[in-house]
């Protein structure tokens, strides 16, 4: 066995205690992690300005994200891919110290996405930062504000429209002045938004750039004296989004429920809601989403909708504020794509979008009254073009451009224990009495017919399809019904011995007749038959009566659609009853078996009705 | 004059003679043959990347970053992962939930690389010059090694050839932390096989401060140690074995003791992580980032494999680096069974385990993991007594080596 000696054991043993110190020493003097107070070694100090004639971009400022380069004296970055890439300044400045900062920046290509960060707590992550960048939507340049989170997740606190179009080229500033615990921003001097909270004190400065190039120039910092409101402010957000709206649709308040939920304890209904995230229980009080802590948690209903419509939930909040709503999502399987609107604190409404990533784009927020735990009635109005917002019966924005036209609606909540005891998807009513008599030129419904095959011509209160080869064509109402009546006076043609017409609904798609349930008129009038088709839109007839119809005259077809089953009324003489339906609900729409074929006065009601 | 002139060229001739012979005198190859093999295959390296970047078509576009896009003989250096260990040395270490998060890599070699960063003026200068001198120094290591282990220096170059020449150790001179770990795993062995328990213990620590597999050298030096005692595991079953063991624990604490050290390094950085992110395996929490997942060796194996045959060879629809790593993760483990039988449970060990661990996660990477499995190495050198064996084992990996550092520098992902 070995003696200890200088040369096996003590010198080894010394060196291994010298590694131990370096290596624990170098972890955390060279590699831990660097907070923005960690940059402040660099010196850099306020007030600064860097005009980037000469400069060390790696010694400089670090980046996260994107290509960045030095560029004819201006800091360019290069990348039109990613979102929102980053580039921090080595500069601390204090918690309680008031300052001006600013950038020029020159829009060079992609979607003109540049803007600043502030009071970052770190400088190599955007998270726990502020940030205001330009952002193009709806073919007009604004400026989207608020901050990242503990996880990167950005909050919107709202947005200001600016007044220079979307292809612009010109240098513009964009800056902020922090004052205390509020903070306001400027666009090329006249500031567009204040007094806005701050979630992050103090700390670091820096650029960013989102699925843009922009070229960034004359970055100045310095400490603002004079903490006063410096000039008029321009309204915030809300105004801004009132500047240009769009024409909102008639409210529908003749409209009908087109499906509701009430959260009941007898549990119908309960799977068509779709969890995407968070924890959501239905409870006695209603459907309950119990993670407190975490933000936009979302619950998706399963039943599309088409605009216009008005989206109604009642809610209330438990524990926390945040509560709100999610529509026109393209899937029931992620958030992307879809418009949010909920609570962000004790008193602001915010509303934007997720983009195709996923990311949240604030675009707009309004003052309203604490919500506490009081009942609250949230109303997003939607039509092809734009939404309006009526919290609690007061309008709180309206024009608001939706970024798509259709899909799926959803409820949410961040940072809040809440819980939705009620609702409501309304459509508009057709304009058409119920019941009317069967006469051509009144009571036919102005409905939005949108072809999905054949050549549907709509003139006054009548409808024709005069495509005519030996196929059935369809056209969707666009109306999305479980129970309802309708009923159509159908004119088949004189020449055409083999022509039919009917109704068909339960559609799976408002363009797509797959699982539907059919019913028509066959060989000129002289039979009915009734069926479905399958999801490969393959057609199984269920029965079928011989009929004695005029061609040429008009004949009213009737389908009194029920849970579970229908019935089949001809010039109001029912041929069948409780014919079985294979599903709870789905579009509604006209068929044609070639052509020409006429329809008028089409009359629907929505709802359960007696035979 | 002319004589003159002839009498300085025949001194200067003659002084160069004896020079090349001193250089190449046995007792010095230890050195010459390491610095030899280190030249001629880090010149193939470094000129392949450099002829491959500015040939080849690379790829562009987010994420494929360039360190240094004013020096190509650098900046091939740093691919994929390198942007870690550049952002540890410029910013320190991040750790982000959900994220790929530096703290997935170990400290040793960024922090010998801020070292010389002073000296170099880059970050970028300094990785790749930390890579290449931990890789000179690990095959003076590993030479001394395979030599103590078969006795004929003919072994010993053919197995620092074939790990200098393997078709990834390209890695040696990137900025990845590959070179630092093998010359730390390679020294640790060598004074465990020296007996300087203490000088194990030391380099043991650096090893498990360079990678997370680094802390297994606490059991494949502990085994040398019982080996030294008169335990192995092969006469597990016998008295005495047991009373030898007993007896070097009462004789040698001092020396056992030390070999404790080798944790220490791991300790370090898990202390450090808890500091600073509250969470002393942040290294394996980010694992879930890159899309690994914990299901086993066995269970990970099938999946690769049944996606790797799912897949159409004829027409190159096949996930090429899953056929490379699953090549290097049957070749390792079979030679490993040579290896229990030819060098000693301990080095068995240590090669299994070394790719186990990541082969339980996922074979993404493996073939890279391979490359510092040096007993792999010396087990092919000394088959390499064979010609025949040697010149294919030499074909094979060079034609290799090319290839896939031409990928490498252009940004396709090998490992």
């Amino acid at each position: 066995m070995q003696k200890p000696t200088l040369k096996t054991t003590w010198m080894p043993l010394g060196f291994a205690i010298i590694a131990l110190i370096i290596l624990n020493a170098g972890l955390y003097l060279r590699l831990g992690a660097q907070p923005a107070t960690k940059d402040m070694a660099q010196n850099l100090t306020i007030p600064y300005a860097q005009s980037f004639a000469e400069i060390d971009l790696s010694t400089m400022y670090s980046t996260f994200g994107g290509d960045w380069e030095i560029r004819d004296e201006s800091l360019v970055q290069l990348s039109t891919t990613g979102y929102d890439l980053g580039g921090f300044i080595p500069l601390q400045i204090p918690a309680d110290q008031p300052y001006q900062y600013e950038t020029r920046l020159r829009f060079l290509g992609g979607s003109m996405g540049g803007g600043i960060l502030f009071n970052a707590q770190s400088t190599n992550t955007r998270q726990q930062s502020h940030m205001a960048r330009l952002n193009v939507d709806a073919g007009q340049v604004w400026l989207i504000y608020g901050y990242f989170g503990d996880n990167s997740d950005f909050t919107g606190q709202g947005s200001a429209l600016v007044p220079f179009a979307p292809d612009n080229a010109d240098w513009h500033t964009v800056g902020v002045h922090v004052l205390g615990d509020t903070y306001r921003l400027l666009v090329d001097g006249q500031v567009v938004a204040e007094n806005i909270p701050l979630a992050y004190f103090g700390g670091a400065v820096g650029l960013i750039a989102s699925t843009s190039q922009i070229a960034f120039d004359d970055v100045r910092a310095d400490i603002l004296a004079d903490t006063t409101r410096a000039q008029a402010t321009a309204e915030v957000t809300q105004s801004v989004v009132n500047a240009t709206p769009p024409p909102m649709p008639t409210p529908f308040d003749d409209g009908v429920v087109l499906w509701g939920d009430a959260f009941d304890p007898d549990g119908v209904g309960d799977n068509l809601w779709l969890p995407l995230t968070g924890d959501w229980q239905f409870t006695e009080a209603g459907l309950r989403q119990t993670i407190r802590d975490g933000y936009d948690f979302i619950i998706v209903n399963s039943q599309p909708v088409t605009t216009p419509y008005r989206f109604i939930v009642q809610f209330r909040h438990d524990e926390g504020i945040g509560g709100g709503v999610v529509f026109n999502l393209p899937q029931t399987t992620n958030r992307n794509g879809g418009t949010m609107v909920r609570y962000i604190e004790e008193n602001t409404l915010t509303w934007g979008y997720f983009d195709e990533a996923g990311a949240y784009i604030g675009v707009g927020s309004a003052p309203v009254a604490p919500p506490a735990t009081d009942n609250h009635q949230l109303e997003v109005i939607v039509t092809d073009t734009a939404y309006a917002l009526i919290l609690d019966g007061v309008q709180i924005a309206e024009g608001i451009p939706i970024t798509r036209v259709d899909g799926y609606i959803g409820l949410t909540n961040s940072q809040s224990i809440v819980t939705f005891t009620r609702v409501q998807v309304v459509v508009p009513q057709p304009d058409m009495p119920a019941e009317a008599t069967a006469t051509p030129e009144t009571g036919s419904t102005a409905l939005d017919l949108n072809t999905i095959s054949g050549q549907w011509e709509t003139s006054g209160y009548t409808t024709v399809q005069t495509a005519s080869d030996t196929v059935d064509y369809i056209a969707g109402m666009g109306v999305f019904a479980e129970a309802f009546r309708v009923s159509v006076d159908i004119t088949l043609p004189t020449d055409i011995t083999d022509a039919g017409g009917g109704l068909i609904f339960h559609m799976n798609g408002r363009d797509n007749p797959a699982l539907g349930s059919m019913v028509r008129f066959a060989n000129g009038g002289s039979e009915i038959f009734w069926g479905v088709y399958d999801e490969n839109g393959v057609f199984t007839g269920q029965g079928g009566a011989p009929l004695d119809l005029e061609a040429g005259v008009l004949h009213t077809l009737t389908v009194i659609v029920r849970r579970g089953s229908y019935d089949i009324l001809v010039d109001a003489v029912t041929v069948i009853q409780n014919v079985p339906l294979t599903r709870g609900d789905g579009w509604i729409g006209l068929i044609s078996f070639r052509g020409p074929v006429t329809f008028a006065n089409l009359r629907l009601s929505i709802g359960e009705t007696a035979p | 004059m002319m004589t003159s002139q002839k009498m300085m060229l025949s001194s200067v001739m003659g002084r160069l003679r004896a020079w090349g012979e001193t250089f190449n005198a046995a007792e010095y190859y230890w050195l010459t043959r390491p610095l030899l093999i280190f030249l001629l295959t880090r010149f193939i390296v470094f000129l392949g990347a450099y002829l491959a970047e500015i040939i080849l078509p690379s790829m562009v576009g987010d994420g494929y970053y360039h360190a240094n896009p004013n020096n190509i003989i650098l900046d091939v250096w740093a691919r994929w992962d390198s942007a870690f260990y550049l952002s540890i040395v410029d910013q320190g270490y991040f750790f982000e939930l959900g994220k790929q998060s530096s703290v997935a890599f170990f400290p040793l070699y960024p922090l010998l690389t801020s070292f010389f960063v002073p000296l170099t003026g880059s970050i970028l200068a300094a990785g790749v010059l930390v890579s290449n001198i931990m890789l000179l120094g690990a095959l003076i290591f590993l030479y001394r090694l395979a030599e103590l282990e078969f006795g004929d220096s003919s072994s010993a170059t053919r197995t620092i050839m074939y790990i200098a020449l393997f078709p990834t150790s390209f890695f040696f001179s990137a900025v990845y932390t590959e070179s630092t770990f093998l010359f730390f795993a390679v020294s640790t062995m060598y004074f465990a096989r020296k007996k300087l328990w203490v000088w194990a213990g030391l380099f043991g620590l650096l090893c498990s401060s360079s990678r997370i597999v680094g802390v297994m050298m606490f059991g494949v030096v502990g085994l040398e140690w019982l080996r030294a005692h008169g335990w192995t595991l092969f006469t597990i079953h016998k008295k005495e074995a047991w009373l030898n063991m007993l007896r070097g624990i009462r004789r040698d604490w001092l020396n056992l003791l030390s070999i404790g050290l080798i944790p220490l390094g791991l300790a370090s950085y898990m202390l450090f992580l808890k500091m600073q992110f509250n969470d002393p395996v942040a290294f394996s929490t980010t694992q879930s980032a890159w899309g690994r997942e914990m299901l086993g060796p066995i269970a990970i194996v099938i999946r690769d494999v049944g996606a790797l045959f799912s897949g159409n060879f004829l027409t190159g629809q096949i996930w090429y680096h899953v056929l490379l790593d699953v090549t290097a993760l049957f070749a390792v483990l079979g030679i490993s069974i040579a290896i229990w039988r030819r060098l000693g449970a301990s080095y068995a060990l240590y090669g299994m385990i070394s790719i186990l661990i990541p082969a339980s996660s996922g074979t993404g990477s493996i073939s890279r993991y391979a490359l510092v499995i040096f007993p792999m190495f010396m087990m092919l050198g000394y088959w390499g007594k064979n010609n025949l064996f040697d010149r294919a084992i030499t074909v094979i990996f060079g034609v290799l080596l090319g290839i896939l550092t031409a990928g490498f520098v252009n940004w396709v992902f090998i490992a």
